[in-house]
């Protein structure tokens, strides 16, 4: 237990003294700065705007933060030959898994919690500049967003982790990541179509069994986007949270457990 | 030195050969919306905001004048605004937006009307919205019980306007058409924060309050001389109205067959207007 504490501590550390992230966080700054500009573009539903485009900046430095440095972190110890120091220590593979994870996930929380701050001067200046009676929006909900963003990266670090520990390539395991994002964040809308039933669209089997197997093994993360929600000032009931937390509990242990047991049985030359 | 040289001496020829290029890509392509909705990934709300700045840019970008659009240039702004909403149905903005610009002088209520009726499912506590397909299917579309229905289901939401179940009342007895679009812009203008818009409301008013003065002027006439005023002079001949009022749009006033009132203007500027046409500076409004 020592172990997987003290390995997710370096991890956190060698995360934050990253360069790249130091990088993100000034792109994520400006990007804050320029809403407050952009928000000027459009008449009514300010405060909506500010708080879409602060959102959409997190979850997007969220994912290069993870995408980048998260692969680095881990299949660097693999690419670079350096875990042949780690397997030689008195700790488990799986042991090793969990605590790189472990890290990433602490560098996520403590990123998001830092942007997410800073990400509300810019909405709690479109409110003053415009008074708009029609809007309803709610910090509950914007914060609420923002946690789900943080948990949507934590499976994502999951995801790293997996193919990190089946792949001797960081950049492979990059790629195999950004195919997993990009299905995960359309694999609901495609089921959407193949459920409409168009008139005049016949679809094969196959597609529809394909898509129904694509549907349910990779994770669905626009169960994690609250975004238009949270611009919105929309409620989220608790049923929806209580269940997309639980299905993210299930999933991400599962792709992290999956990654361990690789990782047990895997051979280094 | 001289490739910064040689760079200096590209550039301009470079910026105007881009020229045409941009003009063809002003308007900018515009993807079905189950398309967009693949291709936005996670940000589908700044997706949205990027689709509607682009409309209102364009809109702004080419000054609105009869004549200078073209119908491709609304059926362009329409299917914009439907993707936009089709990705968050709950913005604001384009359904305001859509209203204002297929209604007056537009002729597209069927289009702005579309749009609202999409609003009003989505953004359930919005007042305004019914409000808004009410005044178009009364004033526009000559369908008053409509109208006054659409009313009834505005009074309902949060923050509607007291008087909305007065107005509404006042549509289903059928009173006079002028005097209730009024009352519509009035509640319009009162609920509207954006000086500029409110500024818009406000010569609209000016001009509806001149075309009541005329068709007044009409009633007397008819009362006086039992028949229809010849033309718009005959009533100032006859002393009933003492000047023709000015069209705060730019248009003249005229009679219609029938006695109605009209103008050339058709109630959307002929050329950039200031609030000074109108004289609402001078009542201090």
């Amino acid at each position: 237990m020592n172990g997987i504490i003290s390995l997710a501590s370096i991890t956190y550390k060698e995360g934050i003294r990253n360069r790249a992230l130091f990088g993100i966080f000034i792109m994520a700054l400006l990007a804050f700065a320029l809403t407050v500009i952009l928000t000027s573009l459009f008449m009514r539903d300010i405060v909506r705007v500010a708080a879409s485009l602060s959102l959409t900046t997190i979850a997007f430095s969220g994912l290069l933060m993870v995408i980048f440095i998260g692969t680095n972190l881990v299949a660097k110890d693999i690419d670079k030959r350096t875990i042949y120091m780690v397997i030689s220590r008195p700790i488990s593979r799986a042991e090793y898994i969990v605590g790189k994870f472990l890290g990433l996930c602490l560098l996520i929380i403590v990123s998001i919690m830092f942007l997410g701050i800073v990400s509300s001067i810019p909405v709690l200046i479109a409110g003053q500049t415009y008074h708009n009676p029609q809007s309803i929006f709610s910090w509950g909900i914007y914060f609420t967003a923002l946690v789900f963003i943080a948990l949507k990266l934590m499976l994502i670090a999951g995801v790293i982790i997996f193919w990190s520990s089946i792949t001797s390539t960081s950049f492979i395991s990059l790629i195999l990541t950004i195919s997993v994002y990009i299905i995960g964040s359309t694999n609901e809308v495609v089921k959407g179509f193949l459920d409409m039933k168009m008139e005049g669209v016949t679809i094969s089997p196959l597609t529809s069994a394909i898509i129904k197997f694509v549907y349910y093994i990779f994770p669905n993360l626009s169960a994690f986007d609250l975004k238009v929600q949270a611009a919105n000032g929309l409620s989220v009931s608790v049923g929806y949270i209580a269940w997309t937390l639980a299905y993210w509990l299930i999933y991400t242990a599962i792709i992290v457990s999956a990654g361990a047991l690789v990782m047990e049985r895997r051979e280094f030359p | 030195m001289i490739l910064m040289a040689g760079y200096a001496l590209v550039f301009p020829s470079f910026e105007k050969s881009r020229y045409p290029v941009k003009e063809a890509q002003a308007r900018g392509l515009i993807l079905p919306p189950p398309v967009v909705k693949l291709l936005a990934l996670e940000f589908k709300t700044i997706t949205a905001d990027f689709l509607f700045a682009r409309a209102s840019q364009y809109y702004g970008g080419k000054s609105f004048r009869p004549g200078v659009w073209t119908k491709s240039d609304y059926v362009w702004l329409y299917n914009n605004l439907l993707v936009t909403t089709e990705l968050d149905p709950y913005f604001q903005d384009p359904y305001y937006f859509g209203n204002a610009i297929f209604t007056w002088g537009a002729g597209a209520i069927n289009d702005a009307d579309v749009l609202l009726e999409k609003g009003m499912i989505a953004r359930t506590w919005d007042w305004q919205l019914p409000f808004f397909l009410g005044f178009n299917k009364f004033y526009f579309l000559h369908d008053t019980k409509g109208g006054a229905d659409d009313l009834l289901i505005a009074a309902k939401r949060p923050g509607a306007w007291v008087g909305l179940p007065m107005l509404a009342a006042r549509l289903y007895s059928n009173a006079g058409r002028t005097e209730n679009a009024i009352d519509f812009l009035e509640i319009f203008s009162r609920n509207e924060n954006n000086a500029k818009i409110k500024v818009n409301y406000e010569i609209r008013l000016d001009a509806l309050r001149r075309i009541l003065d005329i068709e007044k002027a009409v009633s007397r006439y008819k009362l006086k001389m039992k028949k229809l005023p010849k033309d718009i002079h005959a009533l100032v001949k006859s002393g009933i109205l003492a000047e023709i009022p000015k069209d705060p749009y730019g248009g003249q006033f005229y009679l219609d067959k029938d006695g109605s009132v009209k103008t050339t203007s058709k109630l959307v500027p002929l050329r950039p207007i200031t609030t000074n046409d109108s004289g609402i500076n001078a009542g201090n409004r």
